[in-house]
Formats: C-alpha cells, sequence, structure tokens
C-alpha cells in the first residue's frame, strides 16, 4: 500500500524495458547473401538465394546495403556468407596497394581472409564512360581520348568511381582528361541528369540495362585503363565447407551468364516487368532448368512486410529510450552540475547526421560482437535509440524543473521520501511534458528508422532505396506514405495515452498556460 | 515543545538570522512578525528542515533536529505555505490522505478523519473530488491545512498563510483557522507580515528586523510600547495604511 506508486514505476519501466529488448522470435539463418546498390548485384544475390534455398538451406539475401568496402568488411568479419564481385574491383580496389594483377595471386591473398573467389560467372561487366547517342553525334566523339578536345564538357560520375584508384585517377592519368567541371552524384540520379541533358558524360556498367533503353554510346577505351570486370562470387570457405549445397549453388552459376543475357535481365527488372526475385526465378528455370515457385509478392503484403520490419525498429528502439531518457532527465535535475554534462553529451549526439551516426557505429557494434547489419538490426536500432534520448531527456528535465518549489517542499514536509516523492508527485505531475517529449521522440524516430534500410535493416526504407534504384515512383511511395502514416499513428496513439493517464487536474493546468 | 538555540543561518556570508533563542510552550500560538527580508520564513523553513541553519540546534518535542531525525520529526510536523502547495495531479481528497494511506491508514479511519477535518475547516465534502485548479483560493487553503492537519500533527508550520487571498475570503479562513487551531491542540508557528492577523492568531509575538528578534511579547505590547523605531514604524505603517 504504502509503496504503489514506487511498485507502479517499476513495473512500468520492467515493462518498458522488456518490450524493447525482447527480439521479435525468428528462423535461424544458415546463409547470408549479400549484394550491392545497384540491380544488377541484387539480381545474382537473388539467384543464389534462390538455388540455396531449393537446397533446403534457410537463406536470407541482404539486399543493396551499400558499396564495395561495407559488403567486401562485411564478408570478411563473417556478417555475409557471399555476395557477387567483380575482378577489377577485386584486383584495383579490394586489393590494392598489394601489387596482385593476376588470377592467381589474387585467389591466394584473398585465401589469406578465408575467403574464396568462384570461377567467373560468364560475362564481363567493366566500367565504361557514356553520352546521348545525339550528344556523342553531335560532338563527333568515339573514344576516351576524344574527350580531351572537349574540355567544357560536364561530368557526372558516382562517388565510388571518383574514388577507386582505377576509376577515375587512372583516368585522368592515362588520358589526360581536361574536363573541370566533374560533380560526385548517385548512379540513378546521374543516368537521369544525362537523359535531361543537365549532364554530357557519365560512367556506367557496361551490362547496365538503361544503356540500350536510352539508346547510349559508350566510349571506346582505346588506351585500355580499365581492368577486365569478370563477374564472380566471393565466399567464405569456411561456409561452403560446412554447406556442401552453398558451394554447389556457386558453381551451378559459373560461366551460366552472357553479358546480353545479363544486360535482358538488368533491362527486366528496370523496366518493372519483373521483380528482381521472378527475374532470377525466370533466368533460373531457363537457363539452368531449375523450376520453383517464386510468391510473387503483392504490394500490399510488400507494405505489410516491411511496416512490421519497421515498427520492429521502433519498438526496441524507443521503448528503452523512454526508460534509460527519464531516468537520465531525473538525473540532470537531481544533479545539475553533472547533469548540465548529460544534456549536453545527449545534445551533441542529436547533431551528428543520421547517416554517419550510422557509419561510426557499425564498427564500434561489431566490435561488441554484435551482427552491426542485417537482421536484429543493432546498429539501427543504437542509431535510433540516441536519437530519440534527447527529447525524452530534455523534457523529463524542464517538466521535473517547472514544478513550483512549495509543491515540491510541502511533499518534502509531509515526510515522503526522495523516491515515494519522485514517483508519486514529480513524475506524475511531469507526465504531460514528458509525454510530449516522447511523442517528439517517437515520430523523428519513425522518420529515422527509413535509413535503417541502407544497413540491412529493413524497413519502409527498403522500398524506398529501391525505388530510387529502379527509378519507381510508386516504390518509394509505397515506403513513404507507410512511414508518414506510422508516424501519424504513433501520434494518435501518444495523444489517447495522455488523454487517458494525465488527470484533469494538470489538463486544466495545461489548457491555462497555453 | 519547541527550542532553538543559538540559531544562525548565513547564505553567503551574509547573516539571514542571528543567533536566535527561542522557546515555544505546547499549545501556544507563536507569530513571527516582520517586512519581508527579516528572516522570518527562512526560520520557518528550518524548523521545517528545508533549510540546514549554520549553527545552533533545533528541537521539536525533545527530539533535536538532523538528518537522522528528520523523518521522525516531520511526522510530528504540519506545513502550510502561501499558495497552498498542493499536488495538481491528486484531487482535494487524495491531496489530504497522501499520508494517511503512507502510514497504513483504513478506509474507514481515513473517512472518520476527513469528516472531522472538514467540519474544523468548513469545506464543503461535496468538493472533495475536485482538482486544485477546480477549487477557489480559499478552498484550496483549506485543503491544504487539512493535508497538514490529518495526522494530528503536535507542531504546525504556516507560511503567509492568507497571504494570496482576497479580503473577503480572507476574513472567513482567518475565523476558521483559528477555531482549527484551537480543536486541533497543536502549537502553531505562523509567519506573517500584517499586523491584523497577528493580532488575530497569536498568544505571543516575536517581531523581526533583518534576522534578529527586536520584540517579543503579547500583541496588545507591541502596538502601545514598540520596542525601538523599527517597531513603531512597522506598527504605524500598518495603522495608516488600513
Amino acid at each position: 500500500m504504502k509503496h504503489r506508486a514506487l511498485w507502479k514505476l517499476a513495473a512500468i519501466v520492467v515493462i518498458l524495458l522488456v518490450a524493447g529488448i525482447v527480439p521479435a522470435p525468428r528462423d535461424e539463418v544458415q546463409l547470408r547473401i549479400g549484394s550491392k546498390k545497384f540491380t544488377e548485384s541484387v539480381i545474382l544475390g537473388e539467384v543464389l538465394r534462390l538455388l540455396d534455398e531449393q537446397a533446403g538451406l534457410n537463406v536470407v539475401h541482404y539486399r543493396e546495403f551499400g558499396g564495395t568496402r561495407i559488403v567486401f568488411d562485411a564478408l570478411v568479419a563473417g556478417e555475409i556468407d557471399a555476395y557477387p564481385e567483380y575482378t577489377g574491383t577485386i584486383l584495383g580496389e579490394i586489393l590494392a596497394g598489394k601489387e596482385v594483377t593476376e588470377a592467381k595471386s589474387m585467389r591466394q591473398e584473398l585465401a589469406k581472409l578465408g575467403i574464396g573467389v568462384s570461377e567467373s560467372l560468364g560475362f564481363n561487366n567493366t566500367y565504361a564512360l557514356a553520352l546521348t547517342h545525339a550528344r556523342a553525334d553531335e560532338l563527333g566523339v568515339k573514344t576516351i581520348s576524344d574527350l580531351v578536345r572537349h574540355p567544357e564538357l560536364q561530368f557526372a560520375l558516382t562517388h565510388e568511381f571518383l574514388d577507386r584508384a582505377d576509376c577515375w585517377p587512372a583516368l585522368l592519368k592515362a588520358y589526360d582528361l581536361p574536363q573541370k567541371k566533374v560533380v560526385g552524384v548517385d548512379h540513378d540520379i546521374a543516368y537521369r541528369q544525362l537523359i535531361s541533358g543537365e549532364v554530357d558524360v557519365i560512367d556506367v556498367y557496361s551490362t547496365d540495362a538503361v544503356i540500350r533503353q536510352a539508346d547510349l554510346v559508350l566510349l571506346e577505351d582505346d588506351r585500355q585503363v580499365f581492368p577486365r570486370y569478370e563477374a564472380v562470387w566471393l565466399f567464405r570457405k569456411d561456409t561452403a565447407n560446412r554447406y556442401p549445397a552453398f558451394r554447389q549453388a556457386i558453381e551451378q552459376t559459373e560461366r551460366a551468364i552472357r553479358e546480353t543475357e545479363m544486360q535482358a535481365l538488368n533491362d527486366r527488372v528496370e523496366s518493372r516487368t519483373a521483380s528482381e526475385s521472378e527475374t532470377a526465378a525466370l533466368f533460373l528455370a531457363e537457363k539452368l532448368g531449375v523450376r520453383l515457385e517464386v510468391a510473387s509478392t503483392s504490394y500490399w503484403r510488400m507494405i505489410v512486410r516491411h511496416t512490421v520490419e519497421h515498427l520492429e525498429l521502433v519498438r526496441q528502439s524507443l521503448l528503452p529510450a523512454i526508460v534509460v531518457g527519464v531516468a537520465l532527465g531525473v538525473f540532470c535535475q537531481r544533479w545539475p552540475s553533472a547533469g548540465r554534462g548529460v544534456l549536453a553529451g545527449v545534445g551533441l549526439l542529436q547533431t551528428i547526421p543520421s547517416l554517419a551516426l550510422l557509419v561510426l557505429l557499425l564498427p564500434v557494434v561489431a566490435w561488441l560482437g554484435y551482427r552491426s547489419i542485417g537482421e536484429g538490426a543493432v546498429t539501427a536500432i543504437v542509431a535510433l535509440f540516441c536519437y530519440a534520448l534527447m527529447p525524452i531527456v530534455r523534457n523529463t528535465y524542464t517538466g521535473l524543473e517547472a514544478i513550483p518549489r512549495g509543491v515540491v517542499e510541502s511533499a518534502t514536509v509531509l515526510g515522503l521520501s526522495q523516491s515515494s516523492r519522485l514517483a508519486e508527485i514529480e513524475l506524475p505531475i511531469a507526465l504531460p511534458t514528458i509525454l510530449a517529449g516522447i511523442r517528439t521522440a517517437g515520430v523523428q524516430c519513425v522518420g529515422f528508422a527509413t535509413l535503417g534500410a541502407i544497413i540491412g535493416a529493413g524497413g519502409l526504407g527498403q522500398p524506398i532505396l529501391r525505388g530510387i534504384r529502379v527509378s519507381d515512383p510508386k516504390l518509394v511511395l509505397a515506403g513513404a506514405i507507410p512511414a508518414a502514416l506510422l508516424a501519424l499513428a504513433l501520434q494518435v496513439l501518444l495523444d489517447l495515452l495522455e488523454w487517458g493517464v494525465v488527470p484533469r487536474g494538470l489538463k486544466r493546468r495545461q489548457a491555462r498556460s497555453e | 515543545m519547541l527550542e532553538l538555540r543559538e540559531v544562525t543561518k548565513l547564505y553567503a556570508g551574509a547573516t539571514v538570522v542571528a543567533p536566535l533563542t527561542l522557546s515555544v510552550p505546547a499549545g501556544e500560538v507563536l507569530v513571527l512578525l516582520g517586512p519581508s527580508g527579516c528572516g522570518k520564513t527562512t526560520i520557518l523553513r528550518m524548523i521545517a528542515g528545508l533549510v540546514t541553519p549554520t549553527s545552533g540546534e533545533i528541537t521539536v518535542d525533545g527530539l533535536p533536529l538532523s538528518n537522522a531525525t528528520i523523518g521522525q520529526v516531520r511526522r510530528k510536523l504540519g506545513y502550510v505555505i502561501q499558495e497552498g502547495g498542493l499536488f495538481p495531479h491528486l484531487t482535494a481528497r487524495a491531496n489530504i490522505v497522501l499520508m494517511a494511506r503512507h502510514v497504513g491508514w483504513s478506509r474507514e479511519r481515513m473517512n472518520r478523519r476527513l469528516v472531522e477535518l472538514e467540519e474544523m475547516t468548513a469545506f464543503p465534502p461535496d468538493a472533495l473530488d475536485r482538482y486544485p485548479t477546480e477549487l477557489s483560493g480559499g478552498q484550496r487553503q483549506r485543503v491544504s491545512l487539512m493535508r497538514a492537519l490529518i495526522l494530528e500533527p503536535s507542531l504546525l508550520l504556516l507560511d503567509e498563510p492568507l497571504g494570496a487571498l482576497d479580503p473577503l475570503i480572507r476574513a472567513g479562513l482567518q475565523r476558521d483557522l483559528k477555531t482549527a487551531f484551537a480543536r486541533s491542540g497543536a502549537t502553531v508557528v505562523l509567519v506573517t507580515h500584517d499586523l491584523v492577523e497577528a493580532s488575530w492568531f497569536a498568544d505571543r509575538v516575536c517581531v523581526l528586523e533583518t534576522g534578529r528578534v527586536v520584540q517579543e511579547g503579547p500583541f496588545a505590547e507591541i502596538v502601545e510600547r514598540p520596542a525601538s523605531q523599527f517597531v513603531r514604524e512597522f506598527v504605524n505603517s500598518q495603522v495608516v495604511a488600513s
């Protein structure tokens, strides 16, 4: 009886923590395939996933979750077991600085890391510079050497292309290109800029579907700067030893795909004729005679799945943040000198750009021994947790500070202990302000969670990413609209909660002060 | 009942309360009278354990006030402040019975005591389930008084309990407070700057000037034989004003 309020507070804390931390049940995953954020990589990932699945393995595919460095590091760290890569990238990028030039020594170097390399999948997807047909004719350029005569040309190159030692820096050196107007943009945006005439030259992969669709001209690499980019699998040798079916699946795809076939597959996805899964299944059926059922997921099922993932992210970050945030807020108010540091600290956390925070957290989470990418989504959850803290801490602090001194002192002289006073008097009086903080944190959290898709955490960011990649506004909306509705729903839910738990005495006061 | 021995309070080197020795026998109503800044509220807050004296000793019912005994001492205290200090998230009833609930009173006992208190403070029973914002200023002070009285304290501390009220309500509450003091039998220390209140409530008055007791005695004596120029001026200013 005496400590009823304290028990109630303890119960709320336990419920929030348990509800927030308990992981959702999931099947044990045996194999994880990764892919980089372009269509071909995702299709190849799906091909391998379907083959493994057909062989009875429980396999997941982290689609489009990063560039070379992130995906390769994930492979070495054991976060994924295989992903499609290109020999040129391996030599020029992954093993750059190791003076490796031939296939054999490449295999040896990677073997040291426990990584195996498959045979070529059958096609060469090298880098190329592209112009629209019309522009190329107008300028009369056919080779990269011809570009030297047109220093005024505007280039839009992908960041990866600009940074890689075997791409832009190598081109500059070999051809002595004079162009000054060079900007770094996303692959998909560069295409659109090229077609709209905003830029003149972009970098492409030679199997890109859009080359055919948009009637682009690839400039001949007359000085042979670009290395060969044979598609291969990079895979973990220990996984291949553990699951012979996985090794067999890899072998099945070796020398199976020609360049034009790959272009056609890419085209199917990018023209939105079929999803990556359906395209991969079609290829398996036609070329390898592997028949399998690909559940053609409807839009609604896809949205529901991603919404559930999204809610998972919000649940696991927001609920613990409420407990920790309120506790920190109380701490700040009780010990103001130390509290200033805490307030500054959580404020600082919020100023870190969200994308940067995710990337900065990757190695920390991995170092702590958690999977930093993919299922479980620890990195995304930690990042969201950090963002959610600030409004909750601040509002708890403000709410407690705003209680008139006479009220607190009356409680003290009545003989309430510190803890009873907190549980029975101070927190309940500050409740409307605390709830407002939780509401802000929650709505922010729903928005930020869309970024989780970048590191394979799923959620409604996934369709947005895919939509941008295949220029499908419908897909972008399929992620953006439910995310907005979710934020709205959370807001309404918290409003209802406030209406339900805040006593009349406090509502009046609030209404009057507003 | 209440003893202060050589109690002082310094804030950042400035004397707020000069060495003060005071003895209040059981059942007496003592009024600490003086202008704002004279240290009267600080004295009350030291007795309530909200402010620690710089030196000296305070005993309540023979119990010296310290960190170890503060809980025990507060059991014997009732405390009422100017704005009431009511808990806005609780109804009048919940405000009043909070501590009774904490010490484990039965519902019947609480209800019995509530009836007594309503009568004692002339509080309308139908207003018990209202929240503080839904009560008038006078009703709020009555609730505050009931909250202070519920566990039958032996020492009641009041800091300008009528300060925030308009004159009509003030007169009514003033009358009811006096009845309540008498019926509760508690020793009372009341802080005010108002001569009328002092004359109405006090068995004995202490007049304070910048942290020092400058005159002590029955109210009539203070008015008729002011001990200093300051006391004379303080008394006259209010006589003229009213």
